[in-house]
């Protein structure tokens, strides 16, 4: 429900609101019982994945653990309608933040695209495997790094 | 690019939060105009124009001017 506006009708707060047919309603509890409802998902399908062969059970239970939290944060923010959260800029697009994002996404590119490059051409020399899950994950954490420290770099440039 | 934004500012009064607010964008975002660290998008330079009843050349100088 993001993007749309609640316009000045709606009083804001901390966490937000979601809309519900005709009604505005806090976007935490929803949140909490989708996310909730999700990790139980995911923890049947470890259940039945039997992802720790001897304890099947206690292996699904390990995965909702895990993922509750992250699932009732992603819910959360695919549901609250911004405008209605405290403190949120009316326009985004012409903020600062919104500059300091886009100089900073593109910068990671460049540097995924570099490492990546750069990696891909190392291990078709050397004699070394690397496992495609741990190469996708290094990509991954190049891109978050980058990513952060650039941004850091433009928030402190102001 | 120089602009007179801080002086429109202080001139009605308001904090960098009220014109923040009256133009729909970040606080930080007022702060880096008035710095001259951030160039505003050209809607947003014709909001803030419309705002101090200016036009945008009165508001924001090219450097080289």
């Amino acid at each position: 429900m993001d993007g749309g506006s609640a316009g000045s009708a709606v009083a804001r707060s901390k966490w937000g609101k979601v809309r519900v047919g005709s009604r505005w309603i806090a976007a935490v509890p929803p949140a909490i019982a989708l996310g909730m409802v999700a990790a139980g998902a995911l923890g049947v399908v470890g259940t039945a994945l039997e992802l720790v062969p001897e304890h099947p059970v206690v292996s699904g239970i390990a995965v909702a653990l895990a993922t509750v939290s992250p699932l009732v944060g992603l819910v959360w923010v695919l549901l609250v309608d911004r405008s209605t959260l405290e403190g949120a800029a009316d326009r985004p697009e012409d903020s600062v933040e919104a500059s300091w994002y886009e100089k900073a996404a593109s910068g990671a590119f460049t540097d995924i695209l570099l490492v990546t490059g750069l990696g891909c051409t190392a291990l078709a020399f050397a004699p070394i495997e690397v496992a495609g899950l741990h190469a996708l994950m290094a990509v991954i954490l190049v891109a978050f790094a980058s990513f952060g420290v650039r941004y850091a770099v433009q928030r402190r440039k102001g | 690019m120089r602009n007179s934004l801080a002086a429109l500012r202080a001139k009605n009064g308001w904090s960098q939060q009220r014109l923040a607010d009256e133009l729909g964008v970040s606080r930080q975002t007022i702060i880096s105009i008035e710095k001259g660290r951030f160039d505003p998008s050209l809607p947003l330079a014709f909001r803030i124009a419309r705002l101090f009843g200016r036009l945008i050349e009165d508001i924001f100088v090219p450097d080289e001017e």
